[in-house]
């Protein structure tokens, strides 16, 4: 009995009741089967038998989650530009000097609400024609209240291979957890949903909580271009981090 | 004043019209290892109406430098070489080269047109840097970099995937001040 064979065996055998057990995340497929040991009408031991699954196909069921949320957090949603009503945050956010000096490289410069419809415009009409770019903004839940923007950039269908970034634009919302969240999201996007087998993230040296923030996800720095950028009259390293999907993975478990 | 600024010992850098160089390269192209040293895109073969818009394209961008390689002895055109992606303020750009002559390879000949470019970059652009990335199959690349002045600067795992398996993108680059230091010591 102990000995255990083919469970449908046993469950001939024994005349307990019998609970089939089934896993979260909407699983249809039984986890287990319980044989509550009954003595005198008091359970008194419990038997149960689970199929035998292969390390494969535990790790898969463990990850398998199609109904998993990919743009819901638990503070923020990741959704589309909303030309309406963008516009003028955005352009607030680039008022920020510096903000706009940690997300680009290029002269950080005020921008007027036209100016930033402007490029939106040319965004949607790069995400459209160029099928290489995945650009989500950042809202709050609560309020939807847009804080930022993320996207998945440069990607290469056959190297699997494209390039990650992020920005949380106004300073009071920063350090609230919404950039630890999106970038979450974004990395199960970009391995589990595109199959991306990897992922770059550029970062200019004096970019400390981006620095901070990619390195806990386990982004390991590749390339340290020396000196590549100027500002505030010094020069400074641009740094080059990648993630491979199976060290992503492995963070998983 | 150097008024050779675009010569060197084995070739010379031009610039020709962009019909010129789109036959040329629909012909390079049919060389798929010439393609898959140059690009992580997939070789393809593009007809000469396509190449020309895509160079035509490429000579509007301010942000590059394009060139020809011209070689000194019968001045055949053998390849390109452009300086890409310049950042004005921060003065560091890419640099790009390929020959499309396969004879030409191994040679000297790309070597001489890194050199030229580099002072091109340094003593005309006055770049404080140029950066480049080669794939890790590009051995004789690597070698050609490292002979013009460039410093291994670290490598993207895996970033392609050629021949069923994954190869890393090697970055070097070289700073203007360790490029004047090798002029200086040449002299």
């Amino acid at each position: 009995m102990a000995a255990v064979r083919p469970y449908l065996r046993g469950v001939r055998l024994l005349p307990f009741k019998i609970h089939a057990v089934y896993g979260g995340h909407g699983h249809s497929l039984p986890v287990a089967f319980f044989f509550p040991v009954l003595a005198m009408g008091n359970p008194v031991a419990v038997f149960y038998l689970t199929p035998a699954l292969s390390q494969r196909e535990r790790e898969q069921r463990r990850s398998m989650s199609i109904d998993n949320p990919l743009f819901e957090g638990k503070l923020i949603r990741l959704g589309p530009v909303d030309h309406e009503k963008d516009p003028e945050i955005v352009s607030r956010w680039t008022h920020n000097a510096g903000y706009m000096r940690m997300m680009y490289t290029d002269p950080a410069r005020p921008l007027s609400i036209w100016q930033v419809k402007k490029k939106l415009e040319e965004l949607e009409k790069s995400i459209e024609e160029d099928k290489n770019l995945f650009h989500f903004r950042i809202r709050t839940r609560s309020d939807d209240r847009l804080v930022g923007f993320a996207e998945l950039s440069w990607i290469s269908w056959t190297n699997a291979s494209g390039y990650v970034r992020l920005g949380i634009g106004a300073s009071e919302d920063q350090r609230q957890g919404y950039g630890r969240e999106t970038l979450n999201l974004l990395l199960r996007y970009a391995f589990d949903e595109l199959n991306l087998y990897r992922l770059t993230a550029l970062i200019p040296e004096y970019n400390l909580p981006a620095l901070a923030l990619f390195k806990r996800f386990s982004f390991v720095e590749e390339v340290r271009r020396r000196l590549a950028l100027e500002r505030d009259a010094r020069r400074w390293d641009l740094l080059q981090f990648g993630l491979l999907a199976a060290e992503w993975k492995e963070r998983q478990k | 004043m150097n008024e050779n600024l675009l010569r060197g010992e084995l070739v010379r850098l031009t610039v020709e019209e962009p019909e010129t160089l789109a036959r040329l390269e629909s012909q390079w192209s049919v060389d798929s290892e010439y393609s898959r040293l140059l690009d992580w895109d997939p070789a393809r073969r593009l007809s000469v109406k396509n190449f020309q818009k895509w160079i035509e394209k490429h000579y509007e961008n301010e942000a590059n430098y394009a060139f020809t390689i011209r070689t000194m002895a019968d001045d055949r055109i053998i390849g390109g070489i452009g300086l890409e992606g310049i950042r004005w303020t921060h003065r560091d750009c890419f640099v790009g080269i390929g020959l499309g002559e396969r004879e030409f390879w191994g040679k000297g000949y790309g070597t001489d047109a890194m050199r030229i470019i580099l002072r091109y970059a340094f003593t005309e652009l006055n770049l404080l840097r140029v950066t480049l990335d080669v794939f890790e199959y590009n051995q004789r690349g690597v070698r050609s970099y490292e002979k013009a002045g460039f410093v291994y600067e670290g490598r993207a795992r895996g970033l392609i995937m050629r021949e069923g398996r994954r190869w890393d993108v090697i970055y070097m680059g070289i700073l203007r001040e360790d490029w004047l230091k090798l002029e200086h010591e040449k002299q």
